[in-house]
């Protein structure tokens, strides 16, 4: 542990329906009972877990899911209040919910800023209303533009917008329109990720199995996200992270947690955490984590808790860090591990990934070109 | 005293590769009592794990027997063995040679076959007796007198009286062994005259050194006898004789008409060939045996280390089995693809395929092994003549006049209902039928005229499958013969790979080259781009596949910081690339190289 600082995740695992892509821990769910009651379980898991957290500074905050947005303004109060009364929040806290176009109401925004929401994450994915069907999202391409508006006027001033390429027939002028509109639309950050078609999801069925669609070739989907990154710079964002684009400054502080090697405590079912010094993750059965929080026992799945030895953390340092357009430090890694980078690691890896991988002014990271195959290259660190 | 030579009998086994010869070869050493039965390991005498699990026996083991006669004589029967694959065809003639007659093992349900015929002419070439059994008699679909019949017809031998075997059964052993001591006839020869003794095996021992297995023909060898290899002419002294029963057991002397073992302090397999005469230095024997030859490589292929493996490991471990096996022999090569590594010569492909299984198993390397070639003469435009193995090796074309390959005359034996595939498949890989007999009703021997680079391939297989294992091949060499052949190369993301680099026929190279990109885009698995697989004939793309590319996780949202299911994605990556061999940014998994030399049914 090098700082005193923690991230909080909160997960909330419902959705009004699963996008036909989606293999994330959610539930298809519209109870307000239900969700009220399961805000009632992590107010408990929040207090379950006070006395860990004593002495240290929670700086970032994230409400994903599932969908956020579903929650009641009352419950999302209580969910706030909670997390203020367990936790020592940092002033200056990055304090970030997701949210689903269709779900957000104005009753909610106020909501949320009055309780300290301070960033705010939109599922917009595409502005093309036949992607957004193929994908089963519940928004069109007005409401987006419309919620987005919303948000803003609101008085939101560090918004996110994810966005999707490399969806089954999509093409490259609809991908750069979605891109075009959304840099109009001027969030302070945008999101892109690549779709991973998943067995078991409606859309990987329509693709492999009944072949209604073509999937999108590989060389399109890296064009897709040069195109993209090109765009996005011109227009002024900083390509920080793999998949993250923000204004200067507003990068995600609880974003990059996950790649700098700091730690985070995830609450809720299926949450991970890296907390203590330990990685583990929460039940992802939902009647489990609930009898573990009714028991007054923390809801952690035994089975997941890892022992990494040394030079496992090690691998795991690098190759989330390398996530990051900076790459990461050799100093750092010294500082942390007591050691040098390449005694651990063979030299030889710049060699055999040339282009793919730099090492300039102590710090190691990918090229553009190795963000492409960044796993091939992260592979040779674990 | 009546001569001792009248209380020998040696003699082989022939039968084709699963008619039972080993399981015989046991029930007779069970029977003469050398080996109590349950110390016998099944087929005592394959002892090399790799010839038990193929049921084929490659390396020769010789046995001395002692079996009491009904007549109240004991009788030492010299067992020896030959190998079964028509790669080792010069071996088991120098086996048969050493014998004065060959029991001819036939599978009463299957009849002769093309692999049997050709060791009945080889054990004929050397005037043995040949003595026909039935074996398998105990299974009902057994037909006896048909192939009793089939026996006379085809080989000319009689056989109305052959003894009627179950080796895994242990019945007729008995009356087998009698009609051993009657009809194979006792060696002859001077065992005061001056030495004269065939070579017909050998193998090297840590300690020992070489081990020549021998056949007196004249004279005696003694411990502390200076020997002459009339062939090499190499001499050594002689530090032990023996015999085997099973194990070695040293003796004072051997004579005329005995078989045995020699040691002389010989340094490698090689310098002792099969097939060379010993005598003695100070009395050498006028003229050596007849029948010498220096066996040559027919089949070429590269090997390498794999990823990870040692140069030094792999140079050991081929050092290893050259000084055991004269017949296989390499030299160092690079590849651009693969790095620091060999050029090995094998007698075909069955010998390949053991020599890098060897490699895998007793040396536990791991190895790779480019496509195998024959050797072409190249015939230059200014007249000179290239001997060319190595497809990275030839010539710009410009300065080619012509390239001619070598031809084999190929014996095919096949039930007559398969003749239509089997002159598909032929005519496929360019055979020319020269004739076409029937050996029986319903046997057909085909003979053909084909190119000894389109039997290595995958014809054995092919044939094998065409025939559901009822055919059989024997092979020899014939001649050079001008051809229109091409190097054909493989691109990797457009990087030639020179491992996958072969010499076809003009007409092959389109089906080869696409069977190839084919094959490759089944085995190299998803990359995080998409791969091209091209086949070439110099600038000219001939076929084009490309490898679908695998994206999983790689600019996807990190789930809520799950790092450990992450960790476990890069490993299972990191698992898979072991197996894989890099070129450039693509890479392909060992078995590639052989996959692609496979046959395959369904084209």
């Amino acid at each position: 542990m090098t700082t005193n600082n923690l991230g909080l995740y909160i997960h909330i695992p419902f959705c009004k329906q699963k996008c036909k892509y989606c293999d994330f821990l959610s539930f298809p769910c519209s109870s307000e009972q239900v969700y009220r009651e399961y805000v009632t379980a992590l107010c408990m898991e929040m207090a379950s877990r006070k006395e860990d957290c004593e002495g240290r500074t929670v700086d970032s905050v994230f409400i994903g899911g599932g969908t956020p947005s579903l929650i009641a303004p009352e419950d999302f109060r209580r969910m706030m209040d909670s997390i203020k009364e367990n936790f020592d929040l940092a002033e200056d806290a990055e304090i970030t919910i997701e949210t689903n176009p269709n779900s957000i109401t104005q009753q909610k925004l106020d909501a949320y800023l009055a309780n300290g929401i301070n960033r705010i994450s939109i599922g917009i994915q595409s502005f093309d209303n036949h992607i957004l069907q193929r994908l089963g999202r519940l928004h069109d391409k007005n409401e987006a533009f419309q919620k987005i508006q919303m948000v803003r006027k609101s008085g939101f001033t560090n918004i996110n917008i994810d966005l999707m390429f490399g969806i089954p027939e999509q093409s490259m002028k609809t991908w750069l329109d979605t891109i075009r509109q959304g840099i109009f639309l001027g969030p302070q950050h945008i999101s892109l990720y690549s779709l991973q078609l998943e067995k078991g999801t409606p859309l990987y069925k329509e693709v492999y199995e009944d072949k209604m669609f073509a999937p999108t070739p590989e060389i399109i989907d890296r064009e897709m996200y040069h195109e993209a990154i090109t765009l996005l710079k011109q227009a002024g964002y900083v390509h920080y992270e793999i998949s993250n684009t923000a204004f200067p400054g507003k990068e995600s502080k609880h974003n990059m947690k996950y790649w700098s090697y700091e730690e985070y405590l995830g609450l809720g079912p299926g949450a991970s955490s890296f907390f203590g010094g330990q990685r583990f993750k929460n039940h992802e059965k939902m009647n489990r984590y609930i009898d573990a929080i009714k028991k007054r026992v923390v809801p952690v799945d035994e089975r997941s808790v890892e022992h990494y030895t040394d030079r496992e953390e090690m691998g795991i340092y690098v190759f989330t860090g390398l996530r990051k357009k900076e790459g990461i430090s050799l100093d750092d890694f010294r500082r942390r591990f007591e050691v040098d980078l390449f005694t651990v690691y063979d030299p030889a890896i710049l060699k055999r990934h040339k282009g793919l991988i730099n090492l300039y002014n102590n710090q190691l990271y990918l090229t553009d070109a190795g963000m492409d195959v960044s796993n091939t290259v992260m592979a040779e660190f674990v | 005293m009546k001569d001792y030579k009248q209380y020998i009998r040696n003699f082989s086994i022939i039968a084709h590769i699963d008619h039972g010869k080993s399981t015989l070869a046991d029930r007779i050493i069970e029977k003469t009592g050398l080996v109590a039965q349950r110390d016998m390991r099944e087929q005592f005498l394959d002892n090399m794990d790799l010839e038990r699990e193929r049921g084929i026996t490659i390396k020769l083991q010789t046995t001395r027997l002692v079996y009491k006669a009904k007549d109240g004589n004991e009788y030492i029967f010299n067992l020896i063995d030959t190998p079964g694959h028509v790669d080792f065809t010069y071996e088991v003639s120098r086996s048969l040679a050493a014998c004065e007659g060959a029991v001819l093992v036939v599978d009463a349900t299957q009849g002769v076959e093309a692999q049997t015929l050709a060791n009945v002419y080889l054990a004929m070439d050397e005037d043995l007796e040949i003595m026909p059994v039935l074996n398998k008699i105990d299974l009902p679909s057994a037909r006896p007198d048909e192939v009793k019949q089939e026996i006379e017809d085809v080989i000319g031998v009689e056989a109305m009286d052959a003894p009627l075997v179950s080796a895994k059964e242990g019945t007729g052993v008995e009356e087998l062994l009698e009609e051993i001591v009657h009809k194979i006839p006792a060696p002859e020869g001077d065992e005061n005259g001056k030495l004269k003794a065939l070579i017909f095996d050998s193998y090297y021992d840590n300690y020992k050194g070489v081990v020549i297995y021998t056949r007196i023909f004249d004279g005696t060898v003694r411990k502390g006898d200076m020997i002459r290899l009339m062939n090499t002419g190499k001499k050594y002294e002689v530090t032990e004789v023996g015999t085997y029963s099973p194990g070695p057991v040293e003796c004072r002397q051997l004579r005329a008409g005995e078989v045995g073992y020699i040691c002389a302090s010989i340094k490698q397999v090689a310098d002792a060939r099969v097939g060379d005469t010993i005598t003695l230095d100070d009395h050498p024997a006028d003229q050596p045996l007849p029948g010498y030859k220096r066996v040559q490589s027919m089949v070429y292929c590269g090997i390498y280390p794999a990823e990870g493996e040692k140069y030094e490991n792999v140079k050991d471990a081929l050092e290893k089995l050259q000084v055991n096996d004269a017949a296989f022999h390499f030299e160092p090569e690079t590849s651009t693809a693969l790095g620091y590594g060999f050029r090995c010569g094998f007698l075909g492909l069955l010998h390949m395929e053991i020599i890098v299984e060897r490699l895998e198993r007793e040396f536990d390397l791991a190895v790779i092994t480019t496509s195998p070639s024959v050797i072409y003469k190249v015939v230059m435009t200014d007249g000179t003549v290239k001997m060319v193995q190595n497809p990275t090796n030839l010539p710009d074309p410009v300065l080619i006049d012509h390239i001619e390959e070598p031809m084999v005359k190929a014996d095919i034996m096949v039930p007559k209902e398969y003749v239509g595939s089997i002159m598909e498949i032929c005519q496929d890989r360019r055979g020319r039928l020269i004739n076409m007999e029937y050996i029986t009703e319903t046997r057909v021997n085909l003979h053909y005229d084909m190119p000894l680079n389109e039997v290595i391939y995958d014809f054995f297989d092919a044939l094998k499958s065409k025939t559901r294992g009822y055919g059989s091949l024997d092979y020899e060499f014939s001649r050079y013969e001008p051809s229109k052949v091409v190097k054909l190369d493989i691109l990797l993301n457009k990087d030639l790979v020179d491992a996958f680099s072969m010499i076809v026929h003009e007409s092959k190279a389109y089906a080869r080259g696409r069977f190839v990109c084919e094959k490759l885009k089944e085995i190299i698995p998803m990359h995080q781009f998409e791969v091209p697989i091209q086949a070439s004939i110099g600038q000219k793309i001939i076929a084009r596949e490309t490898v679908r590319a695998y994206r999983k996780d790689v600019i996807a949202k990190c789930y809520g910081g799950d790092i450990s299911r992450k960790k476990k994605l890069l490993e299972k990556q990191k698992e898979g690339k072991k197996r894989m061999r890099q070129f450039g940014t693509v890479e392909v998994p060992q078995e590639a190289f052989t996959a692609v030399l496979k046959y395959d049914d369904n084209k």
